[in-house]
C-alpha cells in the first residue's frame, strides 16, 4: 500500500504479506516525510526553534510541540513561569488534544465511509481554529508559546467565546454518538479487531489511547505533572479490550475530559503576568535534561543537551507515532486488508511525528 | 459508556435486523436534524470571513502618515530573528543617516511565524490581514521595499468563473 | 503541459487534429474554434479535480478547505484519489527526495491536461526547511512543472481556493484546441 493512499493519513508505505485476504505480516516502511527537525534544531536560538517545533514534528498539535520545548528549555535554564501563562498554556493545550482528537475522528469516518462525522468533525474543529486565530494569530501554526510564559495575553471576550465552545461542543458530542457508536455496521468493524494485548502493548512501547485501551492506566498528565494538571480534576479513561472500539471510547472519552479541564482552568484563570523577562538570545547553561508531555498521540519527549551558547547542542525527540506505529505490526496480524484500514486509523498516527 | 453499546455475541438474523434498522434511523435522525440548522458554509469569494486583528497575513512596511516613511530604523533585528533567513536589508550610510537600499522578504520562504513583527522595536513591520497572494511566477513571491510599502498582496485577486459583482 | 521542457509532442497525427485543421481554414472557422474552445474551457475550468496529494500540514488545511465551512464542492472541485482520474495535483506539504520520484510518477500518470497546484511554503521553495537540511526537496518544481503557487504557512482554505480561481484564469484563456493544430503542424514536419 504505497505512500499514495487516500487513508495512509500521510505518506506512509506498508508493504503488507497476503495469503488470500488475510494478512500475514506488515512492514512499514518509513521515511517519506524526514525532515531532519532534530539538526536543523541546532543551528537555531531557542526563540527560533519555537517556530521550527511546531510545524516539523506532529502538525496537528502544534502547541503540544511547543509546549515540550518550553518546558525542557525553561528546566535547564532554570526560569519560572508566571501562574497566568501556566493556566493559559494548559486551556491552551486542551484544546489542541481536542482538535486533534477531532482530526482523528473526521479521518476514522471517512475511512470506514461514514463521510458525514469528517464533515461534521471539520465544522467543529473550525470553531477552535476561530479561537486559536483570535488568541495566536494563525489556525493551525501559533508560534504563541514563550521560554518562560505565552507571547500575548489573551484578547477581551475570549474567556467567555472559550466557554461558549465548551458548552456547544458537549451538546455535540452525543451526535457522534448516535451516528456512529451505537451504529451495527462500526461495531462489526471496529469492536474485535486489531487486539493489542497488554504485555505487548508495553513491550513495544505504545503510549497514549493506544496503551490506555490495552489496559495500561499511565498518563504523563498524572504521572508526571507539568503546568497546572496537579492541581484540576480529571479522569483518564482506560479499557480494557484492546481493539478499535476501544481506542475510539477512550478518545471520546478524553474530549469529554478536555472540556472538564478547560470549565476548570477558565474559572480559576489569575491575573498577572504572562512572561517572565527572557532575553531574545537566550544563552542556557551547560546540562541535560528530558522533558515529558501528554500529546494527544501519547508520550511525547525532548531530550535537550545545553552547551552554554544560545543554541542547543543537541535535540533528540521521543515521538509517541513512531512507538505506536510498531505495535502497528503486532495489531494486524491476521487481519483481513479491509480490516488494515481500520487498524491504521484507530491508532492516529500523524507521518511528520514518525518521520520528524 | 452509553446504552447503546452491545458486545458481540452469537444474535440471531431477526435480532441483526432489528438492531440494523434501529441503529440506521437513529443516524438518519441525527443527519435530518442537521439538514434543517443554519448552514455554516462562507461562500468565498462572495463571501469573506473576518479575519482577527492578530492573523499571521502577509507582512508589511506600512507608510506613516506623519513622516511620508516607514517606521524601520534599520536595527537589523528581523533579519536576525527569521528562522528561515528570508528577510534581506540593506543600507548606505553611517548611525543616524543610514538610509535602506535593499528590504526584501521572500514570502516563499516565510514561515509567517511573528517573530520579526515581535522584535521590531518601532513597530516598522507588521502583518496586514491579505492572504490571496497565489502567483503562477514563484519570483513574484519576492516582495522588495515597494511591495512592502503597498502592504498588498503583488497581483489582483483572482475570480475565475465566479461571477463577483462588487470587487473589494 | 506543454510548457514543460521535458514534455514530447506527440509524433503522430490524429484524425481530430486534421479535422481541425479544415475547420481553422474555412472562413470564420478561426472563430468558430475560438467559441468552441470558450465553451469546453469553461466546462474544464468548472470541474477541476484534484489528486489530493496531502504531505504534510498543509493537507490539514486543504481537508479543511474541503470540509463543511470552505466547500470546494461548490466549485466543481473534488478530489479523487487516484491520478487516472484527476487533472490537477495538488503537492500540499514538505516533498522529501524520497518521495520525489512517486510524485513524479504520480504526475506522469495523470492524462492531459493537467496542471500542479503548489501549496504553501515548503511545496514552493522549501520553505522554513530551505536552510540546513539534507532530506527536503527546494521546491516541487523540481520535480514536476507548477502552474499556482500559493503561499503561507499553511495558506487559509481562502487562499487555496483563491490558488483555484487562479488556475481557472489560466485554463479559461488556454488555446487547447489551436495548439493540436500547431503541434500537429510541427509533427508533421
Amino acid at each position: 500500500m504505497g505512500p499514495q493512499h487516500p487513508s495512509t493519513h500521510g505518506v506512509l508505505r506498508l508493504v503488507v504479506t497476503l495469503d488470500g485476504e488475510n494478512v500475514v505480516d506488515v512492514q512499514p516502511d518509513i521515511g517519506y516525510l524526514h525532515s531532519s527537525v532534530e539538526r536543523m534544531m541546532e543551528y537555531r536560538t531557542y526563540l527560533q526553534n519555537i517556530a521550527l517545533v511546531d510545524r516539523g514534528m506532529d502538525y496537528l498539535s502544534a502547541m503540544a510541540n511547543e509546549e515540550v520545548w518550553c518546558l525542557a528549555t525553561e528546566r535547564l535554564a532554570k526560569i519560572d513561569v508566571p501562574e497566568r501563562a501556566r493556566y493559559i498554556r494548559t486551556i491552551m493545550l486542551e484544546l489542541t488534544r481536542i482538535s486533534s482528537h477531532l482530526i482523528w475522528l473526521g479521518t476514522f469516518g471517512i475511512d470506514l465511509g461514514a463521510v458525514t462525522a469528517f464533515l461534521w468533525a471539520m465544522r467543529e474543529r473550525e470553531r477552535i481554529m476561530d479561537l486559536f486565530e483570535s488568541a495566536t494569530g494563525g489556525r493551525l501554526h501559533h508560534v504563541y508559546f514563550r521560554i518562560g510564559g505565552v507571547y500575548e495575553d489573551l484578547p477581551d471576550g475570549w474567556t467567555e467565546r472559550c466557554a461558549e465552545f465548551c458548552d456547544y461542543f458537549l451538546d455535540r458530542l452525543p451526535e457522534y454518538d448516535e451516528l456512529l457508536t451505537g451504529n451495527p455496521i462500526f461495531l462489526a468493524r471496529t469492536q474485535g479487531i486489531g487486539i493489542l494485548p497488554r504485555d505487548k502493548a508495553i513491550a513495544m512501547g505504545a503510549s497514549g489511547p493506544v496503551a490506555r485501551a490495552s489496559g495500561i492506566a499511565y498518563d504523563v498528565r498524572k504521572a508526571h505533572p507539568y503546568e497546572v494538571y496537579d492541581r484540576v480534576q480529571f479522569d483518564v479513561p482506560v479499557r480494557q479490550e484492546g481493539d478499535c472500539f476501544a481506542r475510539y471510547l477512550v478518545r471520546m472519552e478524553e474530549m469529554r475530559q478536555c472540556v472538564r479541564i478547560i470549565r476548570q482552568c477558565l474559572e480559576a484563570l489569575p491575573a498577572g503576568e504572562i512572561r517572565a523577562k527572557v532575553a531574545v538570545t537566550l544563552k542556557v547553561p551547560k546540562g541535560e535534561v528530558y522533558a515529558r508531555t501528554e500529546s494527544p498521540r501519547g508520550d511525547l519527549g525532548i531530550f535537550l543537551v545545553g552547551d552554554g551558547s544560545d543554541r542547543p547542542y543537541r535535540v533528540k525527540i521521543r515521538a509517541p507515532a513512531f512507538s505506536n506505529l510498531y505495535a502497528l505490526t503486532e495489531m494486524m496480524r491476521g487481519w483481513k486488508v479491509a480490516d488494515v484500514i481500520a487498524i491504521l486509523g484507530s491508532i492516529d498516527i500523524v507521518l511528520s511525528d514518525v518521520d520528524r | 459508556m452509553s446504552a447503546q453499546i452491545q458486545t458481540n455475541g452469537k444474535k440471531s438474523l431477526a435480532e441483526q435486523a432489528w438492531q440494523g434498522a434501529v441503529g440506521l434511523v437513529i443516524g438518519l435522525k441525527a443527519t435530518l436534524r442537521t439538514m434543517f440548522e443554519r448552514k455554516v458554509t462562507v461562500s468565498y469569494p462572495l463571501q469573506k470571513v473576518n479575519v482577527s486583528p492578530r492573523w499571521h497575513g502577509l507582512l508589511a512596511l506600512p507608510i506613516d502618515q506623519e513622516t511620508d516613511n516607514d517606521k524601520c530604523i534599520i536595527c537589523f533585528q528581523c533579519e536576525r530573528v527569521c528562522p528561515d533567513r528570508c528577510i534581506h536589508i540593506e543600507a548606505t550610510g553611517k548611525a543616524k543617516d543610514r538610509v535602506l537600499t535593499r528590504f526584501d522578504i521572500e514570502m516563499d520562504k516565510c514561515c509567517y511565524c511573528g517573530l520579526c513583527v515581535e522584535v521590531c522595536p518601532t513597530e516598522a513591520i507588521v502583518f496586514v490581514p491579505h492572504y490571496e497572494a497565489s502567483t503562477y511566477n514563484r519570483a513574484n513571491l519576492l516582495y522588495d521595499l515597494e511591495d512592502l510599502h503597498r502592504a498588498a498582496p503583488k497581483e489582483p485577486i483572482a475570480t475565475g468563473i465566479v461571477k463577483v459583482r462588487k470587487q473589494r | 503541459m506543454s510548457t514543460d521542457p521535458k514534455y514530447v509532442p506527440r509524433s503522430q497525427v490524429l484524425p481530430l487534429d486534421k479535422a481541425l485543421e479544415v475547420v481553422d481554414s474555412l472562413p470564420g472557422g478561426g472563430i468558430i474554434l475560438t467559441k468552441v474552445e470558450e465553451v469546453l474551457n469553461w466546462g474544464r475550468a468548472a470541474s477541476i479535480w484534484p489528486l489530493t496529494f496531502g504531505l504534510a500540514c498543509c493537507a490539514i488545511e486543504m481537508m479543511q478547505a474541503f470540509a463543511t465551512r470552505f466547500d470546494m464542492d461548490r466549485m466543481g472541485i473534488i478530489p479523487r484519489a487516484t491520478p487516472r482520474q484527476a487533472d490537477c495535483i495538488i503537492v500540499a506539504g514538505r516533498a522529501t527526495i524520497k518521495i520525489a520520484p512517486i510524485v513524479r510518477r504520480l504526475w506522469e500518470q495523470m492524462p492531459e491536461p493537467k496542471y500542479v497546484i503548489s501549496m504553501g511554503s515548503c511545496a514552493t521553495c522549501g520553505g522554513p526547511f530551505y536552510y540546513d537540511n539534507y532530506s527536503i526537496l527546494k521546491g516541487i518544481d523540481q520535480v514536476i512543472p507548477v502552474d499556482v503557487y500559493v503561499p503561507g504557512c499553511p495558506p487559509r482554505p481562502e487562499a487555496l481556493i483563491e490558488g483555484f480561481l487562479k488556475l481557472q484564469d489560466k485554463i479559461k484563456k488556454e488555446p487547447f484546441l489551436r495548439r493540436r493544430i500547431t503541434n500537429a503542424a510541427a509533427a508533421q514536419s
